[in-house]
C-alpha cells in the first residue's frame, strides 16, 4: 500500500523581498526600448551554471546585449553579469572598450554602477550609431 | 485573447493609415506585406504616444514586416524560406498557449499559372508539417496574400493546404487519402466571400480584364486556422476592413483605392489564447 506523501518543506519557501538583478536588466531592456521607439532593444539572456564549469561561486551569468532589429537585427553585447545565490553582491563585466569589471554589494548599489555603465560615452557613441544608421 | 491584422499595402507609404488601423483594432501581432516602409519609420509611427510598444519581428522575407506587441524573447523564428515565401515564427502569448504563426505571401496569379499554384502548395503544407513536428503542437495560424481563392486546388487539396470551410469537418483533424493522413485547416474566409455580409466588400482584392471566365471580387488575403484551434477562434472576430476610423480604403464604387491606399483591403482577426 503505497503512504502518503507529505510535503516536508517550510511554510516560507521562495519569499524574498530582494529584487534580483536579473529583473532589472529585464526593466531597463523595457525601458531602452520604450525610449527609442523600439529601434534599439535590450535583451537578456541568463545562461546556466553548466556552460561555465571554471566559475564556482556565480552560478548565475546574464548577458545584456543591445539589438537593432529594424537594422538587420544588428546585435551588440553590453555588459555581462554574475552572482550567486545569494543575489548580491554582482559581478558586472563592461563589455564595449575599455572593458572592466565593476562590483556593487547592493540593489541600490547596482543600480547605480548600471546608470554609471549605461552613460559611459561608448555606450552612447554605440546607441548613437545604431539610430543613425536605422533607416527611416 | 491576441488580435491580428493582414494587409498587402501595396507598396505605399502608409504608415498612418497601418497605425491607426493598428490602435483601432488594438492588434497585437501586425503583418505587412509588399511593404516598403522601412521598419524604422513604421516602428516610431506606430509607437508614437502608444502606451504598449511595438516591436519589430524582423523577417527575412523581402516585403514582408512583422510588428508585435510582444516582446521579441516570447518569439522565434522556426522556419523561413525565401523560396516558398513564407515565415513560420512560434510566439508565447504572456498567460497564453504558444501558436506557430504561418505568414505568406504567394506568387500571384498574374505571374503564375494555377496550375504552378496548386503545384507549389504542397511544398508549404510540408514546412508547416515540419515546423508542428519542431515545436511539438499544431497550434496553427496561416495568414498571409496567398494570391489564391478558397475555392483554388492549392487551398482545398489534401496535399495543399487542405483548408475546408466546415468547422466540423475540420475538427475530424486530418483526413486520409490512399493511406496517407492529411491534417486540415478551417478556412473562415469562405462566409465572407460574395455578398452575404450586407454592406461588406465581396472579397480582398478587386480585379476585372477582358477574360470570359471573372470573379471580379477575390479573397486573396486569407487566414487559415489548425483545428488545435477551432474552439480560441470566433468567425464573428474576423473582419476585412474597410476604414482606419478617417480614412476609407474603398472608392465610392466599393473597390479598394487602389491608385492612393492598397488595391487589397486588410484582414483582422482575433484568437482567444
Amino acid at each position: 500500500m503505497a503512504s502518503e506523501t507529505h510535503d516536508l518543506w517550510p511554510e516560507d519557501l521562495a519569499t524574498s523581498t530582494v529584487v534580483p538583478p536579473v529583473a532589472i536588466l529585464r526593466e531597463q531592456a523595457a525601458a531602452l526600448a520604450k525610449r527609442t521607439n523600439g529601434l534599439i532593444e535590450g535583451e537578456v539572456v541568463s545562461r546556466p551554471e553548466r556552460h561555465r564549469p571554471s566559475e564556482p561561486g556565480h552560478p548565475f551569468l546574464h548577458e545584456f546585449w543591445l539589438r537593432a532589429p529594424a537594422f538587420d537585427d544588428y546585435r551588440c553585447k553590453l555588459l555581462d553579469l554574475r552572482h550567486g545565490f545569494d543575489l548580491y553582491p554582482v559581478s558586472l563585466r563592461y563589455k564595449l572598450d575599455p572593458q572592466d569589471e565593476v562590483q556593487a554589494s547592493t540593489e541600490a548599489d547596482f543600480k547605480r554602477v548600471l546608470a554609471e555603465v549605461f552613460s559611459r560615452p561608448k555606450t552612447r557613441q554605440v546607441i548613437a550609431a545604431l539610430l543613425s544608421q536605422i533607416e527611416k | 485573447m491576441a488580435t491580428f491584422l493582414f494587409w498587402n499595402v501595396n507598396g505605399k507609404p502608409l504608415e498612418e493609415i497601418v497605425r491607426n488601423l493598428a490602435r483601432g483594432h488594438d492588434v497585437d501581432v501586425l503583418i505587412l506585406v509588399e511593404s516598403t516602409i522601412p521598419p524604422g519609420r513604421m516602428l516610431e509611427t506606430l509607437n508614437r504616444g502608444g502606451r504598449r510598444m511595438y516591436h519589430f519581428a524582423y523577417p527575412s522575407l523581402q516585403r514582408m514586416a512583422i510588428y508585435m506587441r510582444y516582446s521579441l524573447a516570447r518569439h522565434h523564428v522556426i522556419d523561413e524560406d525565401r523560396g516558398t515565401r513564407v515565415t513560420i515564427r512560434e510566439i508565447t502569448i504572456p498567460l497564453g498557449i504558444p501558436i506557430l504563426l504561418v505568414a505568406a505571401h504567394l506568387p500571384s496569379k498574374l505571374r503564375w499559372s494555377n496550375q504552378s499554384q496548386t503545384l507549389w502548395c504542397p511544398r508549404i503544407a510540408d514546412r508547416i508539417r515540419r515546423a508542428e513536428e519542431a515545436v511539438g503542437h499544431s497550434n496553427t495560424v496561416l495568414v498571409g496574400d496567398l494570391n489564391m481563392n478558397p475555392f483554388d486546388d492549392g487551398l482545398i487539396g489534401a496535399n495543399g493546404l487542405h483548408a475546408t470551410m466546415a468547422r466540423d469537418v475540420a475538427r475530424k483533424g486530418t483526413r486520409r487519402v490512399l493511406r496517407e493522413d492529411f491534417p486540415y485547416f478551417y478556412n473562415p474566409m469562405w462566409p465572407l466571400l460574395g455578398d452575404a455580409g450586407i454592406g461588406r466588400p465581396s472579397g480582398t482584392y478587386y480585379h476585372r480584364r477582358g477574360q470570359p471566365v471573372e470573379f471580379f471580387w477575390n479573397m486573396f488575403d486569407q487566414v487559415l486556422i489548425r483545428p488545435a484551434l477551432l474552439d480560441l477562434f470566433r468567425n464573428e472576430e474576423l473582419t476585412i476592413v474597410t476604414d482606419d476610423g478617417s480614412t476609407r480604403l474603398l472608392s465610392g464604387a466599393g473597390r479598394p483605392r487602389k491608385k492612393t491606399v492598397s488595391d487589397h483591403l486588410p484582414v483582422a482577426f482575433t484568437v482567444d489564447l
